[in-house]
Formats: C-alpha cells, structure tokens, sequence
C-alpha cells in the first residue's frame, strides 16, 4: 500500500504527459496537469501519513527509499506541482487563445512538464545516490525545455546558459558522489550498498574522513548550483524570468528543494566524522547567498528576476539554518522551506498573470495593479508582505526560528550579520512590487485574453490561505513531519 | 473579575473581527455606519476591559495549544498592558463614532475598514501577547495593516512615498525587536513572557544590555525617538484622518509599551546607565520634535512632530523612572512611571481629536495649510470648539489634562537630586529641556490654532468653509475624556497606581493622594497639587467677567466704528502670518534649521508697492542627508559594485564555478595537513 502511494506521487503526473497527444489541446492539457498535480499531492499526503506513523518504506535494497525527509519534502515538491499545475492551466488557455502558443508548443509543455515534475517527486524516493544523481540531471533536462518554450532569442539563450551551468555543476556533484563510494570502500558492503544512503547512514561513523570532508564539499558545489548558493547561482535569474511562469514557479519551488535535499542527505553522512564541518561550509554559501540575493534585488526592475533573487536569498537562509543546526535552525530550515515553496508559486503565478496582462516583465512599466485588476494586484501586495517574512504568514515563524538558532549558536554575532541583510532584502523587494501594487493606473495594460480569471486565482488564493494558516498555527501532522524529518538525518 | 475582563477583551476582539470581516458591507451608507458602529462597540468593550484589568492590578495568562519548537499560543492579562488597552479602546471608540461620516462609501472604503479592524485586532494582540511568537506576529500585522491603513488613497501625491518610509523603517525597527527577543528568547529558554522575566536575571550583564539597546532602538523606530522618527511628519499627513489618529495615538504608543515591557518587566530593572540612556534621548527627541513642530504651515504634519515631541517627555519620564529604580528609590521610579503612562494616555486623546478635527478641517476647506485657513473659530464653530480643547490639553495648559501629567513629569525630574549626583544632573538637565519644549509647545498651538482658526479666513476656501455636518460624537468622547482625565486626576492616579503597583511593586497610592483630592506626588514637604481644585478655581475665575457682562447687560450700549488708523478695509493679507509668527524661531535655531529662503518679487520698488510677492522657505532636512541617505547611498553603491558578478557571460559563470572548486580543493588540503 505504501509502495502504490509512493509511486501514484509520481506516477500520476506522469500519466498526465499523454493527454496533450490524444487530441485536446490547452484545455485538456492544463486540466490533466492540474488534476495529475493534485491526485500527486493527495498521495503524497497520505504517504507521509503512513510513513510518520510507521517505517521508512525500503525496496529492492534501496533503491526505493521514502522516510519522513523523503515523505516532507515529496509533500512540498507535489503541492508545487498542484498550484503550478493549476497556473499552468490558465497560462495555456491564456496563450493559445491569444496564438502566442502553436500546438505543438503546447504539447511540448504538457509533456515536460509532467515529467519534471515526475522526475522530482521520483528523485526525493531513492535512496540510491546515483540515481538521485541521474533523476536530478534528467530533470534538469524536462525543465531546460520549459525555461525555452517561449523560443524568443532571450528565453533560447536563457536554456543554454541554464543547460551549460547545471551540467558542469551536476557534474561535480557526481565527482562528489563518487567520492562518497570511495569514502565507503572500507566497509563491509556488497558495491550497490555503497551508494545506498540508508546503508550509508547506519555506517556512518566509520566512513573515511578524508574522502568524505572532499565528497561534501564537492556535493554541496555541484547540487549547490541546482539550488542557486552564490556563487553557483548565475543561472537562475535568467531562467526563471525567461520561462513561463508556472514553469518558473516549478523552478524556484520545486527544483531548488530539491537539490536541497540532495545536500541535506550528504550532510547527514558527515556529522558523526567531521561534527560541524559540513555546518561550518553550508553557512559560508548561505551567507554568500543571502548577501548576493539581497543585493543583487537592489534595484533590479525585472520583477521575475527579482524574484529569482529572493529565491536565491531564501535558499541561502535555508542553508543558513541548515547551517547553524540544532533542532530550531534545522526546524526553521524545513519549515522554511515548505513556507517558501508555497510563497514563491503564488508570486510566480501572479507575475504570470501580470506578464499576460502587460506583455512586459518591466516593473516600472505597471502601475495601479490594484485597480486595473484588483485580486492580481492584492494577491502580489499579500505575497510580497508574505515571501519577506511578514506576520501573519508562515514565511515569519521560520525565519524567527532561524534568527532564534544564530543567537543560539556559538557566533552569536552571526545574527547581526544576518538581520541587516534581511532588512535590505526586504526593502529593495518591496519597494519594485509594492510599486506595481499601488498608484494610479497607467500605461497599457490589455485585459487578460482568457475570460476566466476566477479559476486563475484559485491557485493564488489557496497557497495564499495555506501560508496565512501556516503563520498562526503549525498543524499537528506537519510538526510531527518535520520533526521525525529531523530524527530520520541526526 | 479577571474573567470577566477576559471575556470583554475577546468581545472587542470578535467585535473588531466582525467588522473587518463584513468590511464589504461599507460600499454602502447603512452598512458602513454599521461596520463603524460594531468597530466602536469593540471599543467600548476594550475601554471597559482594560479598566478592570488596570484596577485589579494581577496578572493572567493562558496557554492554547501545546508547545511546539516554534511556540504555544500564550495569551496573558498585564496590568502595565491594560492602561494601553483602555487607550486602545477609547480611540477605537472615538474613530468608530467618527468614520461614518467622514468615509465615503465605496469598495475603497470597504477595504480601509477591513485594513482597520485587523489593525486594531493586531494592536490588541500586542498588548495581550504573552508569548515572544504571539508578540512578534502581533507587532508586524499592526505595522502590515497600518501600513495599508496610509494607502488608503494610494493614487495621491506623496502617500506611496510616506507609506513607503513607514514600513521600511518599520522592518527596520522590527529586525532589531525581533534581534532582541531572540537573544533573550535563547540566553533565558524560553519563548513565555512571564518565564522570560522571571530568568533575566540570570542573563550574563552583557547581553542584557544588548537586548536593552535593541529594544529601544527598534521601539524607538515605531515610536518616533529621534534620529528614528522621520517616518512620523512623512505618512501621518498622507493618511485618513482617523488613520492618523490611529497611527499618533496609539501605534507610537505601542512603542512606547515595548520600552516599558523591557525596561520594567523582561528585564526588570537595570544598570543607571539605560536610565541615563533612555532620558537623553527622550529629552532630545523632545526638543527637536517641538524645534520642528513650531515652524510648521501644514497642520498634520505639525500634528506629526509634535506627537514626536511628546514621546519625548514620556520617555524622558520613562528613562527617569529607570534612574530613580536603579539609584535605590523605588517609590520615585514607580511614580515616575505612573507619570509616564499617564502623559501616554493624556496625549493619546488629544492627539488623536487633533488628528480627527484636521481631518475635518481638510474636507471643509480642501487644505492642511494653516496660512491658507483663518477665521474658522466663526466659520466652523463647533469644530473650533473642540479643537480647542484639544489644543489646549496638547499645549499643557491647566486645567486640562496635559498639564496634568507634565506637571507629574516636572515634580519627579526635580527629585533628581535624590539620587548619584552626576544622574541627578541629567535629570535636571532634562527637566530644562522639557521646559524648554513645554514652551515651545504652547507656542506651537498658539501658532496652529490663532492662524488655523482666528482671525479673518486667508483664502476663498477657508471662507467658504461651513461645517461638513460631521457629527461631533466621536470628538466629543474624545474631549471629554481630556477633561475627565483632568477632573478626575485622582481617579485616574488610583488606576495608574494599581499598574505601577503591578510593575514595580511599590504601593504609591497613600503617599501621593493623602486627602481625597490633593495630590503630593514626592515628597510632603515638596509640592502639592488638586487638579479638580484648580479646575473648580479656574471655571470660578473666569466666571467673574461673565458676572460682570450680565450685570452690565441692561446698561445703554453705544455702537461705533473701531480706531482703524485710515484703513479703508481690513485684508486677510494684512493679518500676521504664520511664517511671521514662527520666525523668530527660524532665525534663533538656524543653525538647526539651515533654512533656505526663496524670495521673488514682482518689482523692488522701494515705497513698497512690490506687487505680487513669492516666498519660499525649506528647511534643511537635517535626519535624512545626514542618516539616512548615507546609509541608503552605501548600501546602493555596495549593490552596483556587485552588479558586474551577472555580467550574462556564460564563460564567466562557469570561472566562478570552477574557482570555487579550487578554492574548495585547497580548503581541503590545508585541513588535510
């Protein structure tokens, strides 16, 4: 039963490839995305459930392996994948309606969508680092396809760069990983064994330093490039604001945690040799990344880009709280995580319904948002407020938890270091969006082709909610997620 | 009677909710009277809950939901909280009254009224906060939904810049609460309010400092302490009239709660040099706050400065407070922190009258610019009246209530001596300065309200201006809470005695109220004072030339032209102005002001028929090129240093990929070795 759940997570996006080529066009593409997302997302649910109250799932000596981790961040990764989904439903009618999108086109989105999102949810299911390693450059591949669907000059340009840059990467974090084999061949372990973490994990201790402190190091370089650490980031402004937003909203929420996960799992393997080593290089890049976010939104008038760099930010707090460890900066780091997923899909979303409406991603070309479309424009005020880490949304109690762990820490100075550049962050981000949000409205601004921004909204409104609800109470089920999360990696 | 009190306090709360909730209902007249008449109600209930709270002087808590890494939900009753939920619930009270009319409704409106409840919802989760999570969520939603609160017409010059400012410099302070709390959160193990106090103690001597200074400075942000105010004369102005009211009476209050709670309970007392610390900067603040008030032509934004000015005095009487506790007279620091709540809820009612009286004035008239009114005393007559009242309490003359507690302030400064002689110097330095801005003040209001409303109207809108039929409900809670607050000063002592009672554990009340109206505030042999008494004089006083007029009533009166030395008529423009009135200032502080004048003239016809004349006045915007532009500059150039790091080339990209492997690789082999 607990093998159906886990592979109905992935599985059903993937089914959903094949509605584009039986004949329906942007409608039934969007829907089977949509639904595939959600029937993902209420399997994933029910997974982490069952694994919360139970055992890690392990099949065929693990290369199938789902514990709590696993089962969180599955959850985290197939509601992105539900709101995208949702998103992408609008942005195809939308497109098609207006002849920016051939048919084919719009197949070529159905399908790699469904398949970076399948690829994903399969790649946080294996316990096997060298598959982890093969699914996250797989779905490097389905997204880079999205990132260049548009086929303008800027947006083909944009694909290579992320091709190029995510490759070399990925390519050292298969370095790395052949470093955490090598680091293992002094046990007595049959080879696959080797690259299995939970096998890996119970051995843990008596893995060899050396090779491991070089494994870590390499691991977190390349899947660091995947979740956008500075200065491995270069990449991710132009994807994300080049490809379509659902697309980029899959990007920032999904794929980053997903390499995120990656470290967290090599991490794990290094604490019982190297103690706080791995801790001491996951702050140097978050504080790299937190500082190159929070500079780089100065001024920045792309608001897509703009959003790239808060995500850049994010991923940098995460590693931070990573980083400082302990049970609140990795509570704060997962919670944070969840929190900047659902916040950063609803931005996304709405800077597509901004870029539908105005055909520009120049934030000093929109003006008045409020009054030319009231919920797009309160949803992206209600966003902004929410993704920098304002009460009442979820984003502030991770964040608090964060800072609570850096004073906590011996470098209790760290914490000075890092509230300022939150403040900074916070400043330059609010200042381009709450610009678009407010004043009077001016320029051109088309209507939305498709007649029905009320199913657009959805999407906003629910991940809007969640975050709402997530800010002032912290469900039971999920506290008990993040917290055997915890024990499955310490 | 806790519970009861508790049950009121949820009452405003679902009251306050439901209004915001049906906020849509405010796109009509009906609805929008209904949605202000709920939010009033919650008020009432806020005033009546907090009153019991302050009088019973003991501390609840309760706690929802179990503790989890990121923390219970903990509720709790604080009587040091209670005195600000009184005020909260007035004001709530008095703008429920007010809006009504003064709103048009619409989905606009509908929106601001929604923003409004949940701010005032927020607010009053700050002051029941007990717990660090509950707090920190509270403060940022009420600077979120205040925020909102000054957009509310967000397509007028100036409003998106003047919100703006608010909540940047509302992140800013919030950065360094947020700092605060998590270091005492950590050094003391828990996230409970009431178990934080009861550790601090045990905190090393440093970090309780540093919590201290975090503490002032980011309430000192919400408060308007200077350097920190700026925010204050740029978004009060540009808000609803009820929203700045809001924003003066009660969110800098709540600045001033974050000192306090500090000060008095999470650390409960500290070294003499926090004291000394916080009465500088009140008496700064106070000063300069009052400097810029008295040269101002735009009536909110003398409003604005002058609310800085009075933060001032009640953290001036708040740092004296920490003196007096710190030098070992316990009973001086509890009263002075009477005085200082005292002079937060005085300023509090009148402030916000002001607030709503400029409001109606704006709408009468179409301008905030006092050298454009004139003449409104006749034209608007019950507005003046209630202005004036409040421009009298604000101005600090008896009998009203802001006398009241300046002259509490007065009396404690002058105690100083009683304490380490280099403190005691401090305190009388500051009791100098708070006479100085006190002067200051009444100079101000001479000036806001003889050129706002007396003499002839200066411009066609001001003579045009007729009462806007905005019933005096709201303001009249409002003024007659001044004179309450005065009246009844005793009453008011006993309440806030049962606080100070609650904080610091000192009983005042039978040293400072022997009889039943005389109020001894230090020492028997110092000074003693009846409010009541001196009001009671006062009405009598001036009942004398009353008595005369209706003796001399039935006497022949003769009717003649007044002496008018040749005029053929008198002109608005013959009138003293009000940058006339403030110039002796301008000129005595220039050097504070570094002003620069613009004058143009049509002709330079010496007999001085000069035609039309153009003059130009700005003052130096000291706080801003001096702070803050350095600091936005620094911060800039720092990000377009970085900017060439995305140049777009793709070679580069990989380089710094590449870099950081070997940078990585060699990290590796130094500690291999």
């Amino acid at each position: 039963m607990t093998l159906t759940l886990a592979i109905l997570t992935w599985a059903l996006p993937l089914a959903s490839a094949i509605v584009p080529w039986v004949g329906t066009r942007a409608r039934g593409t969007g829907i089977a995305v949509a639904a595939g997302g959600a029937g993902s997302l209420a399997a994933a649910i029910t997974l982490a459930a069952r694994i919360v109250s139970g055992h890690p799932l392990k099949l065929l000596g693990g290369l199938v392996y789902v514990d709590s981790l696993s089962a969180f961040f599955v959850v985290t990764v197939a509601l992105v994948v539900t709101l995208a989904g949702w998103g992408s439903y609008s942005y195809l009618r939308a497109e098609e309606e207006r002849g920016e999108l051939s048919p084919l086109q719009v197949r070529l989105y159905g399908t790699f969508f469904a398949a970076f999102a399948a690829l994903m949810l399969a790649a946080l299911q294996t316990g096997n680092l060298g598959l982890l390693w093969v699914l996250v450059e797989a779905s490097t591949l389905a997204s880079a396809v999205l990132v260049a669907l548009e086929a303008r000059a800027t947006s083909l340009e944009a694909a290579w760069k992320y091709i190029i840059i995510s490759s070399f990467g990925v390519t050292i974090a298969l370095v790395g990983t052949l470093f955490v084999y090598y680091s293992a061949t002094s046990l007595h372990l049959s080879p696959d064994q080797r690259l299995t973490w939970p096998a890996l994990f119970a051995h843990a201790s008596v893995l060899q330093a050396p090779s491991l402190r070089l494994a870590f190091l390499l691991v977190l370089i390349g899947y660091g490039t995947k979740v956008g650490l500075a200065p491995m980031h270069t990449w991710l402004p132009d994807a994300h604001s080049e490809a379509p937003s659902p697309a980029s909203a899959m990007l920032s929420a999904a794929l980053l945690n997903t390499g995120m996960y990656a470290i967290i799992r090599i991490q794990a393997l290094t604490t019982p040799e190297l103690g706080r080593y791995a801790n001491d290089v996951l702050l140097i890049f978050g504080f790299a990344s937190v500082l190159i976010g929070a500079l780089f939104m100065i001024g920045c008038e792309n608001f897509k880009r703009l959003f790239a760099y808060s995500s850049i930010e994010h991923m940098g707090l995460i590693a931070v709280g990573l980083g400082f460890g302990g049970v609140i900066g990795i509570y704060g780091a997962l919670l944070l995580t969840l929190n900047h997923a659902i916040g950063k899909s609803v931005l996304f979303l709405t800077s597509g319904e901004v870029v539908l409406r105005y055909r520009t991603r120049d934030a000093s070309e929109v003006r008045g948002l409020l009054q030319v479309a009231p919920l797009t424009g309160l949803v992206l005020l209600l966003g902004t407020l929410a993704i920098l880490g304002s009460p009442p949304f979820g984003v502030f109690l991770s964040e608090f938890t964060i800072v609570r762990a850096s004073f906590a820490g011996q470098a209790s100075w760290l914490g000075f270091v890092l509230l300022p550049l939150l403040v900074v962050a916070f400043v330059a981000f609010a200042r381009t969006t709450l610009g678009m949000v407010f004043g009077s409205r001016q320029g051109r601004a088309a209507g939305l082709a498709s007649g029905s921004p009320l199913v657009g909204a959805v999407p906003l409104v629910a991940g809007l909610g969640l975050l709402l609800v997530l800010g002032v109470w912290i469900p039971g089920g999920l506290n008990e997620l993040i917290l055997h999360s915890m024990r499955s990696i310490t | 009677m806790t519970g009861v009190a508790a049950i009121l306090l949820l009452c405003a709360a679902v009251l306050w909710l439901a209004a915001a909730s049906f906020a849509f209902l405010a796109r009509t007249r009906a609805g929008l009277a209904a949605c202000a008449a709920t939010s009033a109600l919650g008020g009432t209930a806020a005033v009546a809950g907090g009153g019991i709270v302050a009088l019973h002087g003991t501390e609840a808590s309760r706690t929802i939901g179990a503790g989890n890494v990121v923390g219970a939900v903990t509720l709790q009753l604080s009587p040091l909280a209670a005195a600000f939920i009184v005020l909260l619930g007035l004001i709530a009270l008095a703008i429920g009254l007010f809006a009504p009319r003064y709103h048009r409704p619409g989905s606009g409106s509908a929106f601001y009224f929604c923003v409004y409840n949940v701010a005032l919802l927020a607010s009053l989760g700050v002051l029941v906060a007990g717990n660090v999570v509950v707090f920190l969520v509270a403060w940022e939603s009420m600077t979120v939904f205040s925020y909102l609160l000054i957009m509310r017409h967000h397509q007028w010059r100036g409003v998106m810049a003047g919100g703006f400012l608010f909540l940047a410099l509302g992140e800013a302070g919030f950065a360094l609460i947020v700092a605060a709390f998590a270091i005492l959160s950590v050094k003391t193990g828990t996230l409970d309010l009431a178990a934080m106090a009861a550790r601090s103690h045990a905190v090393p001597g440093a970090w309780r400092s540093t919590v201290f200074v975090l503490a002032l400075i980011g309430f000192g942000f919400k408060a308007g302490l200077v350097p920190l105010h700026i925010w204050l004369p740029e978004a009060h102005p540009v808000a609803p009239a009820d929203g700045s009211g809001f924003l003066s009476g009660l969110v800098i209050k709540l600045g001033v709660y974050g000192i306090m709670l500090f000060a008095f309970q999470l650390l409960a007392g500290g070294p003499m040099w926090w004291g000394v610390l916080a009465t500088v900067i009140g008496a700064v603040t106070a000063v300069v706050g009052v400097l810029y008030a008295v040269i101002e032509e735009d009536f909110k934004r003398l409003l604005a400065f002058h609310s800085v000015e009075n933060i001032g005095i009640i953290v001036t009487a708040t740092g004296a407070a920490m003196m007096f506790r710190a030098g070992h007279q316990p009973a001086l620091g509890a009263y002075m922190l009477l005085a200082a709540i005292y002079h937060t809820v005085n300023h509090g009612t009148y402030k916000t009258l002001l607030f709503l009286e400029a409001g109606v004035v704006e709408h009468a008239t179409g301008t905030r610019d006092l050298d454009r009114l004139g003449g409104l005393a006749r034209l608007m007559p019950r507005t003046s009246v209630v202005t004036l009242i409040g421009t009298l309490g604000i101005a600090g003359l008896p009998p009203l209530n802001g006398f009241v507690s300046e002259w509490l302030i007065f009396q404690g400064l002058f105690q100083g001596f009683r304490i380490q002689p280099l403190a005691g110097v401090v305190l009388v330095l500051a009791g100098a300065a708070l006479a100085l801005s006190g002067g200051l003040a009444v100079m101000a209001f001479a000036h806001a309200y003889g050129i706002g409303f007396l003499g002839i109207p200066r411009s066609r809108a001001a003579a045009q201006a007729r009462e806007t039929g905005q019933p005096l409900a709201g303001a009249a809670v409002l003024a007659g809470a001044c004179v309450a607050l005065s009246l009844g000063a005793p009453a008011v002592l006993i309440a806030l005695g049962q606080v100070a009672r609650a904080v610091t554990g000192v009983q005042l009340r039978p040293v400072l109220l022997p009889g039943k109206l005389t109020i001894i505030p230090a020492h028997l042999n110092f000074a003693a004072f009846s409010p009541t008494y001196l009001a009671v004089f006062l009405v009598g006083v001036s009942a004398v030339p009353l008595l005369i007029y209706l003796v001399g009533r039935g006497a022949r009166t003769r009717t003649v032209p007044v002496w008018d030395g040749g005029m053929l008529r008198f002109r608005p423009r013959m009138q003293y102005t009000g940058a006339a009135f403030a110039n002796p200032i301008k000129v005595t502080f220039g050097r504070l002001y570094q002003p620069e004048f613009h004058v143009e003239r049509a002709s330079d016809d010496p007999a001085g028929r000069s035609g039309p004349v153009r003059y130009d006045f700005h003052v130096l915007p000291l706080f801003q090129r001096y702070l803050y532009d350095p600091v936005v500059a620094a911060v800039r150039s720092l990000a377009r240093f970085v900017r060439p790091l995305q140049s777009g080339d793709v070679n580069l990209y990989l380089l710094y990929i590449f870099l950081v492997v070997v940078i990585a690789y060699l990290f590796y082999l130094i500690q291999s070795y």
